[in-house]
């Protein structure tokens, strides 16, 4: 009889179960609505990314053993503005021309105004930057003592005593904080790598090439700083107006990395700020963990796609936590997706669904540095487009799939496509467009950048 | 305000849920589709909901177009399911 009781106690009736079932269900939904949406799609996105998200021991792309530095003369930028192709030169003479269509949406004298006033920080402190050009302004070479700054004002000068960090992982924490603090929306620490370096320096403003033996330090470290470029002016790409959000990115990455630079010197280390200077940005971003590489060239970064300009700053600080490089998916889905080759309006983008380890495009090679597994874009013809819309384009940012805001769908959709086989992603690709995302020359987004509905500017 | 509404939803239709079951005869067939429909369903206002705060019309009506419209065939299949099997009241 007692042994029948027990085991009437210990009954668990499918009745109960579904009850028990359902105060989760409803305890769960509550505590999701209790939360604001930003936070609830966080906390979901950060439970859900770590099946996804994966740190690398190695770098993660494949690297050929007889894999050369490039040479920084032979950019496109170099031989253009440095005067070295004539012929790209007098082209590149027509870029940036004063040239306006009221009746073109993009075009008009709104849009060069606000081309220009974004651009106008990297211009003034970092003169020439933008091509390359090493030890300049405020990514100047120099390393002044306390005693050698020019007067009390000056703050660029590396302190006498260096300060003793307890821990690797606190030097890591207080650099990225630091960083985070001077407006980097993505901060990343990799060991200094001379594969990613240029090989010599090229000064594109009066043609001299500067070997490393004339940099200041050896440097150890590279950060590696990411500052994301506004979605709704990216959509308007190729215009003016998209020079709005490159401009404004490159100015950030300058007063960023400067900032942090001297963050640095006044801890007493040495320091040296750069852009798209000193080594190549994408695959120091690949080595800090800050995304892959992708079929456009440009890093693909988790939360801000490729939609974001990268910095540097060298130091010979070494005590410090190195980053690992992460994959969620990207290479597997631009071998199907190819959005930003169908968009490209100088078919610069190849179409090979593999990378190579070596360039496919078919057209002069001086430009591409072969043996990386990667895509090889025509850098000559993009540059003659740019020349000839008069505008650095970005389409190739704009049409991205991963290019979105950042909304809590988007994130659900690349974990399913970075789970998912190939031909899953050809279907979110038809699906992109489908939805209306990555559209390139639509002259409503520019009427949406500069619309008034809905915005407010006093804070009420 | 989205995932106060979603969290509404859901406490409203477990009510159903529970209602339908005491009322209906409900087989594996019904729950499947009731399930899955219901899912549709808040998915779609989710979606939908986010790519207007989003700023993106067409992504929230493609949204109602591929989420919302299946959700919906799937709950008028369930319903005819239901109602063509005697209520639970009348056996």
């Amino acid at each position: 009889m007692a042994k029948e009781k027990e085991k009437k106690d210990v009954v668990f009736g499918r009745r109960d179960f579904l009850k028990i079932g359902s105060a989760g269900a409803v305890l769960g939904a509550a505590g999701l609505a209790a939360a604001p949406q930003k936070v609830a799609g966080e906390v979901l996105d950060k439970q859900t990314k770590k099946a996804v998200i994966k740190a690398m021991d190695e770098f993660p792309v494949k690297v050929a053993s007889d894999f050369k530095p490039f040479r920084q003369k032979n950019t496109i930028f170099s031989r253009a503005v440095g005067g070295l192709d004539p012929e790209l030169a007098a082209l590149g003479r027509t870029f940036e021309r004063f040239e306006t269509d009221e009746s073109r949406p993009g075009y008009s004298r709104i849009d060069w105004a606000l081309h220009h006033g974004s651009w106008a920080i990297e211009h003034a402190a970092t003169p020439g930057s933008k091509f390359g050009v090493p030890n300049s302004g405020w990514y100047s070479w120099q390393q002044n003592s306390h005693e050698e700054r020019s007067n009390f004002l000056d703050l660029n000068y590396i302190n006498d005593t260096r300060h003793q960090f307890e821990s690797k992982k606190e030097a890591s924490a207080v650099i990225k904080r630091a960083a985070r603090h001077f407006k980097a929306d993505l901060v990343g620490i990799t060991p200094r790598n001379k594969m990613w370096d240029y090989d010599k320096h090229f000064v594109a403003l009066n043609g001299q090439e500067i070997g490393w033996d004339q940099f200041p330090f050896e440097p150890k470290s590279v950060i590696v700083i990411g500052v994301e470029m506004d979605y709704e002016t990216v959509a308007t790409a190729p215009s003016y107006t998209v020079e709005g959000a490159i401009g404004e990115g490159y100015s950030q990455m300058a007063i960023t990395a400067f900032q942090l630079s001297v963050f640095l010197k006044n801890l007493g280390y040495k320091a040296v700020a750069a852009g798209n200077d000193l080594g190549l940005s994408v695959p120091y971003g690949i080595a800090a963990g800050l995304g892959e590489g992708g079929r456009n060239g440009l890093l693909i970064n988790y939360k801000y796609g490729p939609r974001f300009r990268i910095a540097k700053v060298y130091t010979d600080m070494e005590f410090v936590d190195y980053d690992k490089p992460v994959t969620f998916g990207v290479r597997e889905f631009c071998k199907r997706c190819q959005r930003c080759a169908d968009a490209c309006p100088s078919k610069s983008i190849p179409k090979n669904v593999e990378p190579t380890m070596k360039p496919t495009h078919g057209g002069e090679t001086w430009f591409n540095n072969p043996g990386v597994d990667k895509w090889y874009l025509n850098a000559k013809t993009c540059f003659e487009y740019w020349c000839e819309g008069n505008n650095s384009c970005a389409t190739c940012i704009t049409s991205c799939p991963y290019n979105k805001p950042d909304f809590w769908h988007h994130k659900l959709v690349d974990k399913v496509s970075a789970l998912m086989p190939g031909p899953v992603h050809s279907f979110m690709r038809e699906m992109d467009i489908v939805f209306g995302y990555g559209d390139t020359f639509d002259e409503k987004a520019v009427k949406k950048f500069w619309g008034d509905k809905d915005r407010e500017y006093n804070g009420v | 305000m989205l995932f106060f509404l979603l969290g509404f939803l859901t406490c409203l239709f477990i009510v159903v849920f529970f209602r339908s079951h005491s009322k209906y005869q409900m087989d594996w067939k019904a729950w499947t589709l009731l399930g899955l429909g219901v899912f549709l369903m808040l998915f779609c206002i989710a979606w939908s909901v986010s790519s207007v705060l989003e700023g993106e019309p067409r992504a929230a009506s493609m949204g109602m177009v591929v989420f919302g419209l299946p959700s919906l065939i799937l709950l008028g299949l369930t319903r005819r399911i239901l109602l063509s099997k005697p209520l639970k009241e009348t056996l």
